[in-house]
């Protein structure tokens, strides 16, 4: 292993997936298997080249992504906000720590039922399951975030005389901005699990529910162009998550090159 | 008389230990005159950097009284700045070199001084190639005269530094010491310079005082009146340099040989 730094390439980021698939197609094609149900690569494949099932793929993409994201940013504000709270305040940690710590390790997937009970088999079962999952990620970074500020920081920000105002967001929000953003990025993959799973739990429709109908209609080429889509969309969130921050804070040395 | 920059009468400072409060210091009389080059010198342990910060208004002292331009010091006294050691802690690193210097001033003044400021401080560390780039980009010395130039765009009246190229290999060293000799003739700003280091304090100050013992007290008070401008060779040449490096040898004989 070679400790230089340099560039990545496409070819080695790709060649595992690549050969991967490659061992399946030979499997499901030439050697034995019970599986009535796996299809070959090459199925799904075909399955995607049809327009009609990709029109079908991209609208329940749409749904997933926009029922993810909505649930994601609220999950933000709130989140942020009360680990910044909790990160300051002493008091306000006391307060709120022990509901967090009880309602935390609770599967957010458990509240599924409770959701459809209050808002139905709707949208709204759906982004609140994923705000309640998001939120927790965000929170627990965040308030680690501010209690992990260089003392010496706010040292210089009250040698240089700021004011209140001045030194939180110049430096207090600066500084835990690495941290917020792994429980953002943390949480933007809940959100995508969340949807998909309450999508077929809960609110019929999306990727995860489109992946429930494959199933049922037993056509497991369409069940994995679904399961693709939702994969290729999880990769594409955080890709774009990274660049985006990166892009507007060149300077965020611990974002990582 | 004038008055004096810093002041301090029988000031006491005790910190929080393992063991109940330490004493740390204890009866500090202390006058530093204005534009005073003084170093303070201790092994380590002694209180040295404590004191910096209790005359920084960033530590309180439990007994006495300490006074910056004849205000008693209860927090950064105005017009004071602090250079700390590990300016890697010490800096944005979120801001660019240009943006860290302009952060004392850029709220209370218009844009135009604010540059012309800033501009000024970079010019008299020389960093203003360096202007637009993060500082984790840039080498150890770098990075301290951005923290340098930071304090000194706020045109401060006095200047406490503590061992601020204690982490620096000894050619940025040396290059820094001369740095901020021509900043100090230029500003005639108050210098209060913590250090470990016998040659660097005989080569830049007006005064050593040295500190130790627990609590410690001031055990000498050396006047340097070695002619300036100073040059890393000749001063260090000159038979007075040889003397009053040989007397603080000599007073920490005891530290130097356990």
């Amino acid at each position: 292993m070679s400790c230089m730094v340099s560039h990545r390439r496409l070819a080695e980021l790709v060649l595992v997936p690549l050969t991967l698939l490659f061992m399946w197609e030979l499997a499901v094609g030439f050697v034995w298997t019970d599986f009535r149900f796996l299809p070959q690569p090459s199925d799904v494949l075909r399955a995607f080249l049809d327009v009609q099932l990709l029109a079908d793929i991209a609208l329940d993409g749409l749904h997933t992504l926009a029922c993810a994201l909505v649930g994601w940013a609220i999950a933000l504000v709130f989140g942020g906000a009360i680990g910044v709270g909790q990160g300051l305040s002493r008091v306000f940690s006391l307060f709120v720590g022990t509901s967090i710590e009880i309602l935390r390790p609770l599967p957010a997937v458990a509240f599924v039922p409770v959701a459809v009970l209050l808002f139905g088999f709707t949208i709204y079962t759906e982004i609140v399951v994923i705000v309640y999952a998001c939120l927790w990620p965000v929170i627990v970074n965040t308030a680690a975030g501010v209690r992990g500020i260089e003392p010496r920081l706010l040292e210089v920000a009250c040698v240089m005389h700021l004011r209140p105002l001045e030194r939180t967001t110049k430096v207090i929000l600066p500084a835990i901005l690495p941290s917020a953003f792994v429980g953002a990025r943390i949480s933007l993959g809940l959100a995508l699990i969340v949807a998909v799973i309450v999508e077929m739990v809960g609110n019929p429709a999306g990727l995860g529910w489109g992946l429930i109908a494959a199933q049922e209609a037993l056509r497991p080429e369409i069940m994995f162009a679904y399961l693709m889509t939702i994969g290729i969309l999880g990769v594409l969130a955080n890709t774009v998550l990274t660049s985006l921050v990166r892009g507007f804070f060149p300077g965020m040395r611990e974002l990582g090159r | 008389m004038a008055q004096p920059a810093f002041c301090c009468e029988r000031v006491r400072i005790e910190l929080p230990g393992a063991n109940g409060t330490l004493r740390l210091i204890d009866g500090l009389d202390l006058e530093i005159d204005r534009g005073d080059f003084v170093s303070v010198l201790g092994g380590s342990g002694t209180g040295k950097t404590t004191l910096l910060r209790v005359l920084g208004g960033l530590t309180a002292y439990s007994a006495g009284i300490v006074r910056y331009e004849g205000e008693v010091v209860s927090g950064p006294p105005p017009g004071t700045g602090i250079v700390f050691q590990d300016y890697g802690h010490a800096l944005l690193t979120w801001r660019t070199v240009r943006r860290n210097v302009s952060l004392g001033i850029e709220a209370r003044m218009p844009e135009a001084e604010v540059a012309r400021r800033v501009g000024k401080a970079l010019q008299m560390v020389d960093l203003e190639q360096s202007r637009d780039e993060y500082p984790w980009r840039l080498s150890g010395g770098m990075q301290q005269r951005v923290q340098i130039a930071r304090s000194l765009a706020m045109e401060p009246s006095a200047l406490l530094m503590d061992e601020p190229f204690g982490a620096l290999d000894a050619m940025s060293k040396a290059a820094l010491q001369d740095q901020l000799l021509t900043v100090q003739r230029e500003t005639a700003a108050t210098i209060l310079f913590v250090t470990h280091d016998i040659e660097e304090a005989i080569y830049l100050s007006d005064r050593i005082i040295v500190l130790n013992g627990r609590p410690a007290r001031i055990r000498l008070d050396l006047k340097i009146d070695l002619p300036r401008p100073r040059n890393q060779v000749l001063t260090k040449e000159l038979p007075e340099y040889l003397r009053l490096r040989h007397s603080l040898y000599e007073a920490f004989k005891d530290e130097l040989h356990g």
